[in-house]
């Protein structure tokens, strides 16, 4: 009796060692590969500080509906953290209109918005990182880059992007929160840039692509981590929005610059100006 | 129609066989019948306004919706939220399902403490009860979100749910109820109400509802007529044939609907009661009329060659009324009534087709078993005898005072025909009783009307960027917050006025739109676009206002609509460019193709049956009366839904020419029994009431089983339906009243030919051509003058005139030939031989003397007889033809005049000659 009982668990147990051991082991093996891949990744973005003079297209089937311009900074700071600003300057009616992020270790990212109009920064709830960014198909969390701690990364597949040969990375909260419920990341196996990444929503669909290319390329006046074009498309909506990397500068100090709301609240047009002249990025 | 009929018995296998190889295929067809419950069947689809509504749709969002409506007294529990939010999940997870719009979703812009929020109120549930009070206060506060998302008491919110248009289709819908129903019904218990409302939900009901009442209906139909037939005709056959007949129509008409896409709605599902219990009628006069013939010893062959000839032309004639009142129907712009007109027309002619043909077949088949028993005893006299003894004797004297009070009534009820309001809406098929309605009153009592209208307005691309017109739209909008009946109003300014507001995080006087176009334009960078999509076109260039009500009237749509457009063209709110619409407007500006509808199917049902009866008994006056004694009772019917509040709808307006067409009928029978008793007893007042007693039974009869059949409509769940069944009873109840006493009085001093009289009657072209009396006369005439005279016909050898009597009368021989003879003892002196078209006697139509000759039928002979009371009687009828007929006579009278005359100056010259030869 005792042995009929006993029997099947050990057959069970062999079963488990047999197929289920190797899988976990596997499992293990692909997130350490993963790990590995992401960080070559961050390592080839990595630097102290950037700046880019972007154009921003909205393009609404097929039709570009608006067109923008802003300045994007971004800084790496001693303590580990990150601060970005990204202030329109064009049009006109939007001139002025500032995003702020700031992102530590360990810590969700934080926002606050400036608009003009209203004369005073804004802190926005880390909720709204899932909203869009100024209208665009953006969101807030997409415009920061890659928090590898707030991720759980592993290895899907190969995939050819754009004549590349790329890991497929799945990326998915440590939590279960943020807007998506994982992005599939497409990393050079050559060079670790980015080449594409999918995100998917809570229903496991496919919601939007960004699509990144020209690295390197000789259209962007000066240097920069950036793509030269990136294309985010909304896949049901059928919109997309174009981020074009006119200028770019890296690791330039930016002695006059401070990653705060008073600052955002009195950087004056003139000030920009004479910011963007001063690193000869005039447009 | 006798030979169709003698063909159905004469072929009866073949017919029979027919029939049924017929019915298995119809059987298969009928079941890929379309049915469309819709609410787009209340409007008219070629309506350029269903154009430019879904165009608004296109832009600003389907209304292709589905609502879950969630209420209890603690809803802002973390448990109660919880499941919502599980249902909110799982909805939004499913493949027909664009997008969902609820507390979960929407976007709610707020200023929290100082910080800015974006995201729904309930992105997040939180624990403590505190957090969730102060949610449920956040939400109340919010204009977008009061009353749209969430009740102003907390205590009720909704889950908007748009449906994907190109996966849900109409026969989808019910399949998307049962998913939302198997959702939501985990969760039930846990909610004071927890239900899903909207077109799955409603089109759900409305299906299962509609089956139930066919099969609730259609039963007691059966049932009824089966038991009036077999009770009144003593024998269960009489009863089952006409039923076997209706159900095959019935199998019939649904395959040929179904072929010829006509789909099942919410009006022509009663369309087999009605083939049950209107096209009955037929049957139950052929039945009725060969057990007669055959109680009468004639063989089934002889009996329904004889039911042929006698009611063969009354039955068609019927028949043709009865089409043309429902065929009057289909002349609607909306397709619920233009569905129904056509399967009642392909029914009726379909079911009259079967009494035609397949009925002779049965009774060639059961007729010996159909053989009346002899009854125990013979009343002397039946109650319809002195029925119509009273009708002619006691009620005719007072017949001024009669026509007096029916004239009155008719008046009244006229007057209050004014009160009568006109509906089209789609609630008014839901009982008040049915828990769907119960539910959607709830739903706009807590939240707001399930009836949305859009009123957008147009300008120059990015117009609704500028304060201005901002301004406008903002001004548009509190005005229509002013309006009771509208529950809720939503536009861009109260988007713009609400992010303006939390952006500065201010206090009620920041609730206002900003001063600049740049100030509007940052605030929207900011602003998710699910925030203002739905009142907001991408380029700015138009701007909707949603106005949400629960206004079931049409009547006080259209008004309020009406007031509205009054004051936007007037200039109150400026120059603006705007379309209101919405599927509700268009279902309720529909109901002047209800009153159009009405017009021209009454319109052209009184003309059609005016003229119909003024061609076959060749008289206006004919064709007036039968439409005054059946128009009363429609009258007294509208006189009663003014003063009862019943509306004119989609069911009522269906009433007066259907109940027209079907009222008719009587009328006909009677004046048919009318102009065939006048011609057997030549007296107006004995033949009325001959009529009466021979045609009160069949039409108390019928008119009882239609009248039931009607009344069972009333059982049905769907009011117009009601309204339409019971309101057509009382029509049909009141027009045998109006036709046992009106068209008695009317017809009482009227003489009928029909028009089958006149092509019957044959006259040679020598009478018309030689007979002083028809000078002048055309056929046609001629026949009317010999068929409303009196025609006496003797055989060869026959005294017609006695020489020595005092005579009143002329005569015109119509056919054969007489001799006018003096008896002189054992001789006889013949004078003259009349021929056809010669005239005798005319002296004493004017002069009261004593016949001079004998006049003797040398063959036999037909005499057309003329005195003083028939000449009288035809300037009553037709004055026109007396008084070419008095000329002729005249003209007669003055030749014998001057043939007498001449005949005395020669008698008076011979005698004057003789004197003097003499002298």
């Amino acid at each position: 009796m005792e042995h009929r009982i006993f029997f099947p668990l050990r057959l069970l147990s062999i079963i488990c060692c047999i197929f289920i051991a190797p899988t976990l082991l596997h499992a293990e093996e692909s997130t350490d590969q993963a790990r590995s891949i992401v960080k070559g990744f961050i390592e080839k973005q990595r630097v102290e500080s950037e700046m880019a003079f972007i154009r921003m297209d909205m393009i609404v089937d097929g039709e570009r509906v608006s067109q923008r311009r802003m300045l994007a900074l971004y800084k790496h700071q001693e303590d580990g953290s990150s601060d970005y600003i990204l202030r329109l300057i064009r049009p006109a009616d939007v001139e002025g209109v500032t995003v702020r992020a700031r992102v530590e270790p360990g810590k969700e990212p934080t926002y606050s918005l400036y608009l003009p109009s209203i004369g005073k920064s804004r802190p926005l709830r880390d909720a709204n990182q899932a909203a869009p960014f100024l209208g665009s198909d953006f969101s807030f969390s997409d415009l920061v880059r890659e928090i590898p701690g707030s991720q759980v990364y592993s290895v899907q597949s190969s995939a050819f992007i754009q004549g590349a040969e790329c890991h497929v990375v799945r990326a998915t909260p440590v939590d279960g929160t943020g807007p998506y419920a994982y992005r599939d990341l497409y990393i050079g196996k050559e060079d670790f840039r980015l080449y594409q990444t999918d995100y998917y929503d809570k229903n496991g669909s496919l919601f939007k692509v960004l699509a990144l290319y020209g690295y390197d390329s000789g259209e962007i006046a000066g240097n920069s981590t950036r793509p030269y074009r990136s294309v985010m498309t909304t896949m049901e909506a059928r919109t997309s929005t174009v981020f074009i990397v006119i200028v770019g500068r890296i690791n330039e100090p930016f002695e006059n610059i401070e990653f705060s709301d008073s600052f955002i609240e009195n950087w004056t047009k003139a000030e920009v100006d004479d910011f963007m002249f001063s690193l000869e990025m005039n447009f | 129609m006798r030979r169709i009929i003698e063909l159905g018995y004469a072929w009866a296998p073949w017919v029979i066989l027919l029939s049924v190889l017929t019915s298995i295929p119809a059987l298969w067809a009928l079941q890929s019948i379309r049915i469309d419950v819709s609410s787009r069947t209340l409007s008219d689809p070629s309506d350029p306004a269903r154009l430019v509504l879904s165009k608004v749709r296109e832009e600003f969002g389907s209304d292709l919706i589905a609502v879950v409506y969630a209420e209890d007294s603690d809803l802002f529990t973390s448990d109660r939220l919880e499941r919502l939010s599980l249902i909110h999940q799982t909805i939004a997870s499913k493949p027909y399902v664009e997008r969902v719009d609820s507390l979960f979703s929407l976007p709610d812009i707020r200023d929290v403490d100082g910080i800015l929020e974006t995201a729904p109120l309930l992105a997040e549930i939180p624990r403590q009860a505190a957090d969730l009070a102060r949610l449920k206060e956040l939400g109340i506060e919010n204009p977008l979100i009061r009353q749209n998302l969430l009740s102003e008491d907390g205590e009720a919110t909704l889950l908007t749910i748009y449906l994907r248009p190109e996966e849900v289709g109409e026969s989808e819908l019910t399949e998307v109820e049962a998913s939302l129903e198997g959702i939501i019904a985990p969760h039930k218990a846990s909610f004071e109400a927890l239900y899903q409302l909207g077109r799955p939900e409603l089109q759900s009901w409305l299906l299962e509802t509609l089956e139930s009442d066919l099969f609730k209906i259609l039963p007691l139909a059966i049932l009824l007529l089966f038991l009036v037939l077999a009770i009144n005709q003593r024998s269960v056959l009489t009863g089952a044939i006409p039923l076997l007949n209706g159900l095959i129509a019935t199998i019939w008409t649904l395959a040929l609907m179904s072929v010829l896409g006509v789909p099942l709605t919410l009006l022509n599902y009663i369309v087999p009661v009605l083939i049950i219990v209107v096209g009955s009628t037929e049957d139950m006069h052929i039945l009725h009329c060969f057990r007669t013939r055959l109680s009468e010893g004639c063989s089934g062959a002889e009996a329904i060659s004889r039911t042929g000839t006698e009611i063969g032309l009354a039955l068609g004639l019927t028949a043709a009324t009865t089409i043309l009142g429902f065929a009057a129907t289909s002349v609607s712009d909306l397709p619920i009534l233009r569905s129904f007109g056509i399967a009642a027309m392909i029914g009726m002619v379909v079911r009259f087709a079967l009494s035609a043909l397949l009925l002779p077949a049965w009774l060639r088949l059961v007729g010996r078993f159909l053989q009346p028993k002899p009854r125990k005893s013979q009343r002397l006299r039946t109650p319809a005898a002195r029925l119509s003894h009273t009708i002619i004797h006691r009620i005719s004297p007072h017949s001024r005072w009669v026509l007096t009070a029916f004239v009155l009534c008719a008046i009244a009820a006229g007057v209050f025909i004014r009160e009568i309001r006109l509906n089209n809406d789609l609630t008014e098929f839901l009982d008040k009783d049915t828990l769907l309605h119960q539910r959607i009153e709830q739903t706009a009592a807590k939240l707001a009307g399930t009836k949305v209208l859009y009123l957008t307005l147009q300008s120059q691309p990015g117009s609704y960027r500028q304060p201005v017109h901002l301004q406008e739209i903002d001004a548009i909008t509190n005005h229509l917050r002013n309006i009771d009946a509208f529950d809720t109003v939503t536009s861009f300014s109260d988007v713009v006025k609400r992010i303006h507001q939390q952006l500065r995080a201010g206090g009620a006087d920041d609730f206002r739109i900003p001063d600049t176009e740049a100030a509007i334009t940052q605030m929207l960078l900011f602003a998710p676009t699910e925030a203002f999509r739905s009142y907001v076109s991408d380029d700015f260039a138009r701007a909707n206002i949603v106005i949400r009500c629960n206004l079931g009237d049409s009547t006080e749509l259209n008004r309020l609509v009406a007031e509205l457009e009054k004051e936007l063209q007037g200039g109150r709110f400026g120059p603006i460019n705007y379309t209101l619409t919405g599927e509700a407007l268009l279902v309720s500006e529909a109901v002047a193709s209800i009153v159009t509808a009405q017009l021209y199917s009454l319109g052209g049902m009184v003309l059609l049956l005016f003229l119909a009866v003024t061609a076959l008994f060749l008289s206006v006056r004919c064709g007036i009366y039968s439409l005054l004694a059946n128009l009363f009772p429609v009258i007294v019917i509208f006189g009663v839904m003014g003063l009862g509040g019943i509306s004119l709808n989609v069911g009522t307006c269906m009433i007066a020419a259907i109940t027209l067409g079907i009222a008719i009928d009587d009328t006909l029978h009677i004046l048919v029994r009318f102009n065939r008793e006048l011609k057997a007893t030549n007296d107006e007042r004995s033949a009325i009431e001959n009529a009466l007693r021979h045609e009160i039974p069949p039409i108390v009869n019928t008119s009882l089983a239609l009248a039931g059949g009607f009344a069972m409509l009333g059982f049905s769940s769907f009011g117009p339906v009601q309204q339409f069944g019971i309101l057509s009873a009382s029509v049909l109840l009141i027009a045998v009243v109006t036709d046992l006493i009106i068209t008695p009085l009317l017809f009482a001093n009227t003489r009928l030919i029909t028009l089958w009289d006149i092509v019957g009657l044959s006259l040679r072209e020598r009478l018309l051509k030689e007979s002083p009396v028809f000078r002048g006369f055309t056929p046609l005439r001629a026949k009317r003058l010999i068929l409303f005279s009196d025609i006496e016909e003797h055989a060869a050898g026959t005294k017609v005139i006695r020489r020595g009597d005092v005579g009143d009368c002329m005569y015109v021989v119509l056919s054969g030939e007489l001799e006018a003879v003096v008896d002189h003892g054992e001789a006889q002196q013949t004078l003259n031989k009349i021929e056809v078209g010669g005239i005798f006697g005319e002296v004493a139509l004017v002069a009261r003397e004593r016949r001079s000759a004998d006049v003797i039928a040398r063959t036999e002979t037909r005499l057309l007889r003329l005195n003083s009371d028939s000449l009288q009687r035809l300037q009553r009828f037709s004055p026109y033809l007396s008084s070419q007929l008095f000329l002729n006579i005249a003209s007669i009278i003055g030749e014998r005049l001057n043939d007498r005359v001449r005949e005395s100056e020669q008698y008076a010259l011979r005698l004057s000659q003789k004197t003097d030869t003499e002298g």
